[in-house]
C-alpha cells in the first residue's frame, strides 16, 4: 500500500439558500410534490427567458470570499449543450471561461494537523430535474422542481491525498457555507453533494494518471468510504496488471463498492458557448466590498478565538461554533454578565438537552431559540439564570429545573423561581429539623454510617433535600448532616 | 476544414437527428449542401481579426438581476398539459439508465 | 388615401369615434380571411375567440376604459406565444402545442385593447427567406400572385398586404420582418436588438431575433411600435432606456438629414429596377433638403457568412429543447430516449431546420469553435464598428431591402447558399443591433420593390422620421 499515493480532486455542489431559482421567480422549497415548483422557464417552454438572482450571485459572492477566493469583477454564463430528459432545455446554464471565483483555499484539520487544499475556481450553474426509476416500471419519470435550483460548483486543484482529507475537506466546505448563509448544509436532502476524481500514482511520482469519477456522494462518509474503495480498487487493478479506464462511478453504500456509470469515451461534446440571453455579470467594486464587510467570523477562527479569550476546551468550543445558534446565545449570555466557562456549561449542557430533546428550536431570523409554543431563550436569559445561582437564590441542580419551566411557562427564571416556591432555603432552624427527622426515621442507616460506611453520606443528604423539595442549600444541608451524625454519636 | 459525411454524423449524433433512415442519395444532398454552405462561410478566415473580441451581444447592456422573491408556478396541470406522456406528476420516459 | 382608411389608426379612430363596432371591423376580417383561406396566410384562426375579444374589446370601449389599438384585429406570428390557442412555428414538432403563458408583445398588444387575429404562417422556426419552408405550405403574396410573400413572416406580411387585418407582428432574425414587407408590398420594421422584449418569442437566434411590426404605412408601423417597445424586466437583454416617440412630418424630416448610401450596397446582383428606385428616391430626398453621403460598410461581404454562423450556432442550442419530453411531438417509433429524441426530432423538424441545426452544431463543435462560431463573433465586432463609423458621417442609410423583387414560387428550387444571399442587405442591421425598415417603393412590372433605412441603436424615432419622409417623397 505505501507505494501508492492517491491524488484526488473534489468538485462540490451546493445549492444556493435563495428563495426562487437561479433564472426565474418558481420557488425552490425542498420536498415539495413532483413538477408544483416549476414554471414555463424550469420546464423549458418555447419562448422562455432567464433573469439572474440577484441573491444568488449574493450568496455565490459570500461563499468566494469565506473561501479566500479572487471574486471577479466580470463573469458569463455559458451553455452547456447535451440531452438529457432531466435537463429541459437542452442545455445547462453554466459558467466555462469566465467564472464568478478563481482561486482560493480551505484551511482543515486532518487527526488533529492542519492541512490547505488550493481552489481552483467556484461557478455559478443551474441545478437539473430529478428521473427517478424502479425496478419492474418501464419508465423514468421526471420531476423538474430541482431545475433551475442555484448551485454554485466549488473545485478543488486535485491535491487532496487520503480519503480522510477528502472528507474533512467537505466537512470545513460545509462549515463555511453554512456560516455565511450560502447553503442550508443539508446533505441528506441533497443540497450538498460532492464529486469525487480519483487516480492513483507511485508515491513520489508527479505524474497524473487516468482518474474515476464517482458522483452525487451526499455524505461526509460516502466520501470518505467511497474513495478509498476507489483507490483500493485501483491498486488492485493495476498490480494485477490492468489499467485504469476513465469512467463515472456511483457509490453503492448498501454494498460499499463503486460501480460504473457510465465509461467516457474521450471527452464529451458539450459545444459551450456564451449565452445570449444573459448579459455579462458586472460587480462593482463597492458593492463586492460590502458584501465581504457583512461576512461573519468563520468558524475556524472563532474556534480559535474562543480558546484563546475564554480558555475553553478545543471540544467545547468546536461544540459551541458548530451548532447553529449556539454561538449567538453563547456570546449574548457573555454579553449579559454571565461567566464564558459558566455561559459554556449552560449551551452546551442543559441548552443542548433541551434541543435534545425538541423542547426549543433555533430561530435565525430573530436570533433566539424557541419552543413549539413560540417562548423564546435568548443569552440574556441564559445570563439572568446565572445570576440567580451564583447569588445563591437558587442551586444549580434547581436551576437546571427552573430553565425547563421557563421553556415550559414563558416566565423569566425570577419569575418561575418565585411562582413555584424554589427560592433557596438557608434557614439553619428549618434544616435542622428536616435532618433530625431524616436521621430519626432510618435508625439503620445510621447504625451502618456509624459502623464506617462513611459513603451513606450521600443517603442522608438526598433524603434531607427531598424533605426539603429541594430547596435546601446543599452546602448547609451537608455541613449540618455531618455535624448532627458526629454530635450524636458523641 | 471542409465538413465531411463522417463529420455530419457526428453532428448529427451531437444534435440528435436521426439520419440513418435517409437514402445515400439525400444523404449525399445534404453533404453536398453543407459543403457549399461551409465553404463559402470559410471566407472569414481571410478577415484579420487579430486582438479583436468577440460580440456576444450587438448592444451593450448592464446589470439585469431580479430581487429573489418566489412567486406562485402556474400548477402542475398546466405544465405537463402538453406532454405526450405523463402520469398526472410526472414526465414519462422509457426507462434511463445510468443518472444524471 | 387608401391606405389609411385601412390602417391601423385610421380603423382605431373610426372604432373610437362610434363609426364601427370593434366586433363588426372582426366580422368583415374572418369574412374576408375566409373568402382568401388559399392564400394559406393562416397557422390558426379561431373566430370564436377573435368574436368573444372583439366583444370585449366593445366593452370596454363603451365604459371608457379602451387603450389605443381598442377594437383594432391584430395578426401575430406563428412563432409568439399566446395562451388559449396555439403556437407551433408552422413546424410537425410544435403541432398542438399550447402556451401557458404570453409573449410580453402579446401582454402588451392585449392591454393597450388590441383584438388578436389568429396566428399567421411562416418559415419553419423563422427559418427561410420566401415562406416556402412551412410545414403547412406556402403563402401566397396577395400583391403579386405566383410569386412568394418572402419570409420568414410570410403570414404576417400577406395578412396585411391582403387587406384582411391593418397590422401583424413578425419576428426578424436576418430581414425576417423587412424583406416579406417588401416583397409584399408593406412597411415592416425591426427594432433596435432588445428594445422589444424577446420573452415569448420562440428564439431562433437569441442574440439577432427582434419582433417588430408590419403594416401599410410608416405611422401604423411607428403606433404599433410604441405599443410593444419598452422595457421588460422579464428580459435580461431588454433595455431600459426611455421609448422616444418620433415627430412624423412627412418631407420635413428630410431638411439637413444626413442620408448615407452605402457604397458597398450597390454592387453587382442588384435587380436594375431597384436601384433605379433607391437613386430615385436619393434625388427626391436631396430636393427635398437631405444630404447624400458616400459611406462605406468595409465588412459587408461577411455579414452573410457571419450571420450564418452565428445564427445556426444559436439555433442549434435554442432548439434542443424540443426533444419530445415535456411538450411537443414525439415518435410513435419509440426505443430508448436517445431514439425518442433523434426520431421525434428528424420527424418533426422540416429540412431546412435540420440542416441549420446540424450547421449549428458543427460550428460550436469541438475542433471547429475558435475557427467558425469565435471568429464569426469576432467579426461581428468589425461589422458593428463599421455601423458605428458610418453613423459618424450620416443619420440614417438608405440602401434594397432585396437585391430583387420577388422571385416565382418554387424557382430557387431547394439551393440554400441561393437563399441565404437574399439576405445580404438584411442580415447587417441584425448582426450590428441596428433598427432598420423597409418600405414600399412601388412596383417594377407589377412587382413590389422597396428601400431599406437603418439608423442608429435606438434611434428608433430617427427612423421612423426618415421612412415617413421617403413615403412622403415616392
Amino acid at each position: 500500500m505505501s507505494e501508492w499515493q492517491a491524488v484526488i480532486g473534489l468538485e462540490i455542489h451546493a445549492q444556493l439558500a435563495t428563495e426562487s431559482k437561479i433564472f426565474s421567480a418558481a420557488p425552490t422549497a425542498f420536498g415539495a410534490e413532483a413538477n408544483t415548483q416549476v414554471n414555463e422557464l424550469c420546464a423549458g417552454h418555447p419562448g422562455s427567458l432567464p433573469v439572474l438572482n440577484r441573491r444568488a450571485v449574493e450568496l455565490a459572492v459570500r461563499a468566494g470570499f469565506a473561501l479566500d477566493c479572487d471574486v471577479q469583477a466580470l463573469s458569463i454564463f455559458d451553455r452547456k449543450n447535451y440531452f438529457y430528459p432531466d435537463l429541459p432545455k437542452g442545455y445547462q446554464i453554466s459558467q466555462l471561461n469566465y467564472p464568478i471565483c478563481l482561486g482560493g483555499h480551505v484551511d482543515y484539520d486532518v487527526d488533529g494537523q492542519p492541512q490547505r487544499t488550493r481552489l481552483e475556481r467556484i461557478h455559478m450553474e443551474e441545478d437539473a430535474g430529478k428521473s427517478q426509476h424502479e425496478g419492474e416500471d418501464p419508465h423514468s419519470h421526471i420531476d423538474l422542481n430541482r431545475a433551475g435550483t442555484p448551485l454554485i460548483e466549488i473545485v478543488t486543484h486535485p491535491e487532496i491525498h487520503t480519503p480522510e482529507a477528502a472528507a474533512a475537506f467537505f466537512r470545513a466546505v460545509r462549515e463555511v457555507l453554512v456560516c455565511v448563509g450560502a447553503n442550508d448544509g443539508r446533505l441528506a436532502e441533497g443540497s450538498l453533494r460532492c464529486d469525487a476524481n480519483v487516480s492513483v500514482r507511485p508515491a513520489g511520482s508527479e505524474v497524473l494518471n487516468t482518474r474515476t469519477e464517482i458522483k452525487n456522494l451526499n455524505s461526509f462518509r460516502f466520501v470518505r468510504d467511497a474513495v478509498r474503495h476507489e483507490i483500493d480498487r485501483q491498486i488492485a487493478l493495476i498490480e494485477s496488471g490492468g489499467s485504469v479506464v476513465q469512467q463515472t462511478r456511483l457509490w453503492d453504500e448498501t454494498r460499499n463498492e463503486t460501480r460504473v456509470m457510465r465509461t467516457k469515451e474521450g471527452e464529451a461534446d458539450y459545444r459551450y458557448f456564451p449565452d445570449p440571453d444573459l448579459p455579462p455579470v458586472l460587480l462593482d467594486a463597492a458593492w463586492l466590498e460590502s458584501v465581504r464587510a457583512s461576512l461573519p467570523e468563520l468558524p475556524a477562527a472563532r474556534r480559535a478565538r474562543y480558546r484563546a479569550d475564554y480558555e475553553l476546551s478545543a471540544a467545547d468550543a468546536a461544540a459551541i461554533v458548530d451548532r447553529s445558534g449556539f454561538a449567538t446565545v453563547f456570546e449574548a449570555a457573555i454579553a449579559a454578565g454571565c461567566a464564558p466557562r459558566q455561559a459554556a456549561i449552560w449551551v452546551n449542557g442543559e441548552l443542548a438537552s433541551a434541543i435534545n430533546d425538541e423542547l426549543l428550536a433555533w430561530r435565525d431570523s430573530d436570533n433566539v431559540f424557541v419552543s413549539s409554543r413560540g417562548v423564546e431563550i435568548d443569552g440574556p436569559s441564559l445570563a439572568a439564570l446565572q445570576g440567580l445561582v451564583d447569588d445563591d437564590t437558587v442551586s444549580i441542580g434547581t436551576a437546571r429545573r427552573v430553565l425547563r419551566r421557563m421553556i415550559e411557562s414563558g416566565l423569566s427564571a425570577a419569575a418561575v423561581v418565585d411562582a413555584d416556591g424554589l427560592r433557596q432555603v438557608d434557614d439553619s432552624g428549618q434544616i435542622e429539623a428536616a435532618v433530625r427527622a431524616v436521621i430519626e426515621a432510618n435508625p439503620d442507616e445510621v447504625a451502618a454510617f456509624r459502623g464506617g460506611r462513611k459513603q451513606l453520606i450521600g443517603f442522608f443528604i438526598g433524603q434531607v433535600m427531598r424533605a426539603t423539595k429541594g430547596r435546601a442549600k446543599p452546602d448547609t444541608v451537608r455541613r449540618l448532616v455531618i455535624e448532627a451524625l458526629a454530635g450524636d454519636a458523641g | 476544414m471542409a465538413i465531411d459525411r463522417d463529420t455530419i454524423e457526428h453532428s448529427a449524433h451531437l444534435a440528435r437527428i436521426d439520419i440513418s433512415s435517409w437514402s445515400d442519395a439525400e444523404l449525399a444532398s445534404l453533404t453536398e449542401k453543407l459543403q457549399r454552405v461551409v465553404g463559402y462561410v470559410e471566407q472569414l478566415s481571410q478577415i484579420d481579426t487579430e486582438g479583436v473580441p468577440p460580440s456576444i451581444h450587438p448592444v451593450e447592456i448592464g446589470e439585469r438581476l431580479r430581487e429573489d422573491l418566489a412567486v406562485a408556478t402556474p400548477g402542475r396541470d398546466a405544465i405537463l398539459r402538453n406532454a405526450p406522456s405523463h402520469d398526472g406528476e410526472t414526465f414519462l420516459v422509457p426507462q434511463v439508465v445510468g443518472g444524471d | 388615401m387608401v391606405t389609411e382608411a385601412r390602417g391601423v389608426r385610421a380603423l382605431r379612430d373610426q372604432i373610437r369615434a362610434g363609426g364601427r363596432s370593434a366586433s363588426d371591423v372582426a366580422e368583415e376580417a374572418l369574412e374576408r380571411a375566409e373568402s382568401l383561406a388559399s392564400l394559406n396566410i393562416f397557422a390558426s384562426l379561431d373566430s370564436a375567440q377573435v368574436r368573444a375579444r372583439a366583444a370585449a374589446a366593445d366593452a370596454a370601449i363603451a365604459d371608457g376604459s379602451a387603450g389605443p389599438l381598442a377594437g383594432v384585429p391584430i395578426a401575430i406570428k406563428d412563432n409568439i406565444c399566446t395562451t388559449g390557442e396555439t403556437t407551433t412555428c408552422a413546424s410537425r414538432i410544435l403541432g398542438g402545442f399550447e402556451s401557458i403563458y404570453d409573449a410580453f408583445v402579446v401582454e402588451r398588444l392585449r392591454d393597450a385593447g388590441a383584438v388578436l387575429f389568429g396566428k399567421t404562417n411562416m418559415d419553419e422556426f423563422a427559418m427561410g427567406s420566401s415562406g416556402e419552408k412551412s410545414a403547412l405550405g406556402v403563402t401566397a403574396n396577395p400583391a403579386a400572385p405566383g410569386y412568394v410573400p418572402g419570409g420568414s413572416s410570410s403570414g404576417s406580411a400577406a395578412v396585411v398586404a391582403a387587406d384582411i387585418v391593418p397590422g401583424a407582428l413578425g419576428s426578424d432574425t436576418g430581414g425576417s420582418v423587412r424583406q416579406p414587407a417588401a416583397f409584399c408590398g408593406v412597411v415592416g420594421m425591426k427594432p433596435t436588438w432588445g428594445r422589444v422584449s424577446r420573452r415569448g418569442l420562440i428564439a431562433y437566434g437569441s442574440s439577432l431575433d427582434q419582433i417588430g411590426p408590419l403594416t401599410h404605412n410608416v405611422e401604423d408601423a411607428a403606433l404599433l411600435y410604441s405599443v410593444i417597445a419598452g422595457h421588460d424586466p422579464g428580459d435580461a437583454t431588454s433595455a431600459r432606456r426611455p421609448v422616444e416617440a418620433p415627430l412624423l412630418r412627412g418631407a420635413d424630416a428630410a431638411v439637413g438629414l444626413r442620408v448615407g448610401l452605402p457604397r458597398e450596397y450597390a454592387g453587382a446582383g442588384v435587380d436594375p429596377a431597384v436601384s433605379g428606385a433607391l437613386q430615385t428616391m436619393a434625388r427626391r430626398l436631396e430636393a427635398a433638403g437631405a444630404q447624400i453621403v458616400d459611406v462605406s460598410l468595409p465588412h459587408t461581404e461577411a455579414c452573410v457568412a457571419t450571420y450564418y454562423i452565428i445564427a445556426t450556432a444559436e439555433a442549434s442550442s435554442n432548439l434542443a429543447r424540443f426533444d419530445g419530453v415535456r411538450y411537443g411531438r414525439r415518435t410513435e417509433h419509440a426505443g430508448d430516449i436517445d431514439a425518442i429524441y433523434a426520431r421525434s426530432r428528424s420527424e418533426g423538424f422540416g429540412d431546412e431546420v435540420i440542416r441549420r441545426i446540424l450547421l449549428g452544431t458543427f460550428v460550436l463543435s469541438s475542433g471547429y469553435y475558435d475557427a467558425y462560431y469565435e471568429k464569426a463573433q469576432r467579426v461581428r465586432t468589425l461589422i458593428r464598428r463599421d455601423f458605428d463609423a458610418a453613423f459618424e458621417q450620416c443619420d440614417v442609410m438608405l440602401s434594397p431591402t432585396s437585391p430583387t423583387p420577388p422571385w416565382r414560387t418554387g424557382e430557387r428550387g431547394d439551393d440554400p447558399l441561393a437563399m441565404y444571399l437574399a439576405d445580404i442587405y438584411t442580415v447587417s442591421a441584425n448582426l450590428s443591433g441596428v433598427p432598420a425598415i423597409s418600405i414600399p417603393l412601388g412596383h417594377s412590372e407589377a412587382l413590389p420593390i422597396a428601400a431599406q433605412l437603418m439608423a442608429p441603436q435606438f434611434a428608433e424615432a430617427r427612423l421612423f422620421e426618415a421612412a415617413h419622409a421617403c413615403e412622403a417623397l415616392r
